[in-house]
């Protein structure tokens, strides 16, 4: 898409919006592989709350992390719309369960701000910047970060020590 | 044929003989007189040299020519592979290595780097005949005074020739009242096999020329098979050289006199030597002769249609199973045929990616032996258990940690010769390599005799390195395993030039990668014992499937003894000892699954449930479950890298229907119950 | 336990070099800077071989291969000599000393390792 008033063609970045108790969040299209259907899932024992289990992905199988379990959000179980984002990341696989999956948008560098130090519902060290398309704020959401959290492996390390 | 292709066969043939190289070069050292061995390495380098002739590649033609020339006189008797031949041609065969990596690599070489290693080659190669030479040693009586020990100059002869005898004389040594312990008083005759020329055996010599007397001369023909003691009781009178000579040949070899005796004629004889010789390289030429090279890519994709076959054969027969009609009988029959066809494939296909752990193993000859020559310290390399078989990709990546404990085992567990003799051990330090497989998993274990793990000096470095706060009431066991702990070992001298900051830690998240488990083993003095336990991979299993609760579950039929529904009267409760079932008399523990692994179950009582007999490490356990659903083949999957690693889970497979069904890991199981009864 | 080798030069770098080598390959190292230096140094250690160069300021090699030679616990010490071409007068005289063995500067470090090869096992 290029900006008219400058006459080059602008860097924008695609992300995947999708809403977890009616509030919007984002993450980076490319860590995305795909978004299915909620399936069964199987729980695995002694793993953290939010690790809810594991699914079958055509064979192969994936965790699934609820998010707004982890974040410590209300939840009011599953529903129609309830997905599953399966993302890359850098431990592996992850999918996540989400409320509802909206739109595919691109964003440019400069409509994404500095992610605010407080006041956010979950912690800052999540969220990656805020992002503005059109007059809706997005909350963008550093994968990497939510996955990789200490308290996975600590509490991993913790059961497996029992 | 594109000449690409043609290219990357020529590379990958010349990798092979490379490695064929360097495998007999080190085998030479223990057999030098094996001449199929030796002509299986010179075959190798022709191969070679013509090859990349034929590719243009001229200058890896002519330094292969090299190494060719010195190959050739070895297999003709006239050059003995001593130390420093095979050394040099060690080298040359690593930097042919690293040609050929960059020709594959599209760079380009600078050959201008061998000219040194060439003309090494090349003095080596100028027909050498191989002399004797009689060396009489008479040193100084003040060598010790200046600070020489002649044992060790005669040992300097070793690197330039083979000493064939040597006698020691000790008529000068006066007796105990007049000994002077600074003085020397032995000299030495000896006798040496070389083709080196007299000045070069007499630079050995240099440092103690002054004040010592040394004659060399070349020993001729007549006198060259006459040991010393023959020549003396010559010069002594005592026989005549004739009688000597009779004597020596009295001593007949076997073949001979078994001939004579008409027990065997000499044309068998010659068949069997021939066959004698013709054995033992079988085993260095087997990978020459009977195998193929095969594509990865192609050897995974089977490997992965086998494992979509097994889930649609389970699928298969669940539908067979709902859909019950007339026909059910003739289609079981027929289904059984399929699935035994199946599990022959699977069983073939899986093979195909094992490949023995020799291969790995003998790359670490050369290690030790390198390691030991600039570590100073004499070790031998054992290795047992070459032809168990493990999944190609997991000895790939066994490879590394094996390195890192191998050093580890010369660096610190092995002792200087010193300490070893002061210690009452022999001077030569042992590490066992060995391979074996126990149920479904493969162990390799590293074991030195060398000085074992240091408890207290672990214990310091844990606690001042932060990992635990104090040594108390930690076990033996709990403490070796610190070593592990990241952060552990700072290394505090670089032992290495190359050294990598490679530590115990490392070596751990890598077996654990492979879903294996590391363990340690060590006595003080007595040495050290690493053992990896791998899984047989691609890991189809036999499994019992099982429900608790909502879930299906899956028990490998390995473990599984029996399954049964125990009588009430049989069910006891020991106080502080959990519950235990009574089997024909035999006291089992129970085990609840559906509390270990947290579920909530729909039968508790387990005279209205079934409990699955399992044996761990010769004790028997009864895991207590609500139902036994059926049996079938099961693919274990992983759970995912992101999952963590969970005790009693081993993985997951996909049933028919769809579902991921947890595979039960019955050690894990046992671990968990018996350390939660024990708090 | 590792073998200790003494290197007794006023050159920085060619204790470096010597250092660095003998490291490598197993030995521990103590430097001295000259002879004087270099009977301090010996002093509550076990040194299994001396490498010393000839000349040197404030006790040159030779005066050091004597003194060595007197002493109680280096009497029978491998002490080898750094020597130049044109040095031959000196080397005999260190010979004369006592010294046991000797190197031609400049060497390479294969020629080094494979001289104390000869004394120390």
């Amino acid at each position: 898409m290029v900006k008219e008033n400058q006459g080059q063609i602008e860097e924008k970045q695609q992300f995947v919006t999708f809403y977890l108790n009616e509030e919007a969040y984002a993450i980076e299209a490319l860590s995305v592989q795909e978004i299915i259907e909620l399936t069964n899932i199987t729980k695995v024992p002694h793993l953290p709350g939010f690790l809810k289990g594991v699914i079958n992905l055509r064979g192969t199988i994936v965790p699934v992390v609820d998010l707004k379990m982890k974040f410590g959000m209300h939840s009011e179980g599953y529903k129609k719309h309830t997905c599953v984002i399966v993302t890359e990341f850098t431990g592996g696989v992850m999918g996540l369960i989400v409320d509802a999956v909206s739109d595919v948008l691109a964003m440019s560098e400069e409509t994404i701000s500095e992610p605010p130090s407080f006041g956010a519902r979950i912690k800052t060290e999540f969220i990656k910047g805020m992002g503005r398309f059109g007059d809706d704020l997005v909350i963008i959401l550093d994968v990497d970060r939510v996955l990789t959290d200490e308290e996975v492996s600590v509490l991993s390390e913790a059961k497996e020590a029992q | 044929m594109d000449i690409e292709k043609l290219l990357r066969v020529f590379i990958d043939e010349a990798v092979e003989r490379i490695g064929e190289i360097e495998d007999g070069l080190l085998e030479i050292e223990k057999s030098p007189q094996d001449m199929e061995l030796i002509n299986s390495i010179f075959r190798a380098a022709h191969t070679i040299k013509g090859s990349s002739g034929t590719f243009g590649l001229s200058d890896i033609s002519r330094f292969t020519h090299c190494m060719e020339e010195i190959l050739d006189l070895m297999r003709n008797g006239k050059l003995i592979p001593e130390k420093e031949i095979v050394n040099t041609l060690l080298e040359a065969n690593d930097i042919l290595k690293e040609m050929i990596e960059t020709v594959a690599s599209g760079g380009s070489f600078d050959f201008s780097r061998c000219e040194g290693l060439v003309s090494r080659m090349k003095s080596l190669a100028e027909k050498k005949e191989l002399r004797q030479f009689k060396i009489i040693f008479i040193p100084s009586a003040d060598l010790f005074r200046r600070g020489i020990e002649p044992t060790i100059i005669i040992e300097d002869l070793k690197n330039i020739g083979e000493i064939v005898d040597i006698q020691a004389y000790s008529d000068e040594v006066p007796t105990l009242s007049e000994f002077n312990p600074e003085e020397l008083y032995l000299r030495w005759d000896i006798l040496l096999r070389t083709d080196r020329e007299e000045s070069e055996i007499k630079e050995v010599f240099e440092f103690v020329e002054d004040g010592s007397k040394i004659k060399i001369f070349p020993v001729t023909d007549a006198e060259k098979d006459i040991p010393f003691l023959g020549q003396m009781l010559i010069k002594e009178g005592v026989v005549a050289p004739e009688d000597v000579d009779a004597a020596l040949k009295t001593q007949k070899r076997l073949g001979e006199i078994l001939v004579e005796e008409g027990k065997a004629t000499s044309e068998e004889i010659e068949r069997v030597i021939a066959k004698q010789r013709n054995s033992k390289q079988e085993s260095f030429k087997k990978s020459i002769t009977s195998t193929i090279r095969v594509d990865l890519g192609k050897l995974d994709h089977l490997v992965n249609i086998v494992g979509e076959m097994v889930i649609i054969h389970s699928m298969f027969q669940q539908f067979i199973n709902s859909n019950g009609n007339r026909e059910a009988e003739k289609l079981d029959l027929i289904f059984n045929q399929l699935q035994r066809i199946g599990k022959d494939i699977q069983e073939s296909v899986m093979s195909l990616r094992m490949l023995p752990v020799g291969e790995v193993f003998h790359r670490f000859t050369r290690l030790v032996r390198e390691l030991s020559e600039t570590r100073n310290k004499e070790i031998e390399l054992i290795i047992t258990g070459e032809e168990t078989e493990l999944d190609k990709g997991v000895l790939e990546k066994i490879t590394d940690p094996l390195v890192h404990l191998i050093r580890n085992a010369i660096d610190h567990g092995i002792e200087e010769t010193e300490e070893r003799i002061a210690k009452g051990k022999p001077a030569r330090g042992r590490i066992h390599l060995s391979a074996f497989q126990l149920g479904d998993s493969v162990y390799i274990e590293v074991e030195d005799d060398g000085r074992g793990l240091d408890r207290e000096k672990i214990l310091r470095k844990a606690l001042s390195a932060g990992l635990i706060n104090s040594g108390e009431g930690l076990t033996d066991d709990q403490i070796f395993n610190l070593i592990f702990q990241p952060g552990f070992s700072t290394a505090e001298k670089v032992t290495d030039i190359s050294g990598r900051g490679v530590g115990m830690d490392v070596v751990k998240k890598n077996i654990e990668s492979l879903n294996g488990k590391i363990f340690i083993r060590t006595k003080p003095d007595a040495g050290t014992t690493i053992s990896i336990k791998l899984p047989l991979t691609l890991a189809i299993i036999d499994g019992l499937t099982v429900g608790i609760g909502e879930e299906v579950f899956v028990i490998p039929i390995s473990s599984v003894i029996e399954s049964l529904r125990p009588e009430r009267c049989n069910v006891k409760t020991l106080n502080e000892k959990g519950e235990v079932i009574n089997v024909r008399d035999e006291y089992i523990p129970l085990l609840r699954l559906h509390e270990i692994l947290d579920i909530p179950a729909m039968k508790i009582k387990p005279w209205e449930a079934i409990v699955v007999v399992t044996s761990h490490e010769d004790k028997k356990y009864g895991l207590l479950v609500d139902d036994l659903i059926g049996q079938q083949q099961v693919v274990i999957k992983n759970l995912g890298n992101a999952m963590p690693k969970v005790r009693d889970i081993a993985g997951g497979t996909i049933l028919g229907d769809g579902r991921v069904a947890l595979v039960l890991d019955v050690p894990g199981i046992i671990d968990i119950a018996t350390k939660a009864l024990m708090n | 336990m590792a073998k200790t080798v003494l290197i007794v030069d006023d050159s920085t770098s060619m204790r470096q070099m010597v250092s660095f080598t003998l490291k490598d390959a197993g030995y521990e190292i103590v430097e001295a800077v000259n002879g004087r230096d270099a009977l301090n140094k010996v002093n509550g250690r076990k040194i299994e071989m001396v490498i010393t160069d000839l000349n040197m300021p404030e006790m040159d090699g030779i005066e050091l291969i004597r003194q060595l030679r007197c002493s109680a616990g280096l009497r029978f010490t491998p002490i080898v000599m750094l020597t130049t071409e044109s040095q031959e007068s000196k080397k005999e005289e260190g010979k004369r000393a006592g010294a046991s063995g000797w190197i031609v500067k400049p060497f390479t470090p294969e020629q080094l390792v494979s001289v104390v090869k000869k004394f120390v096992r």
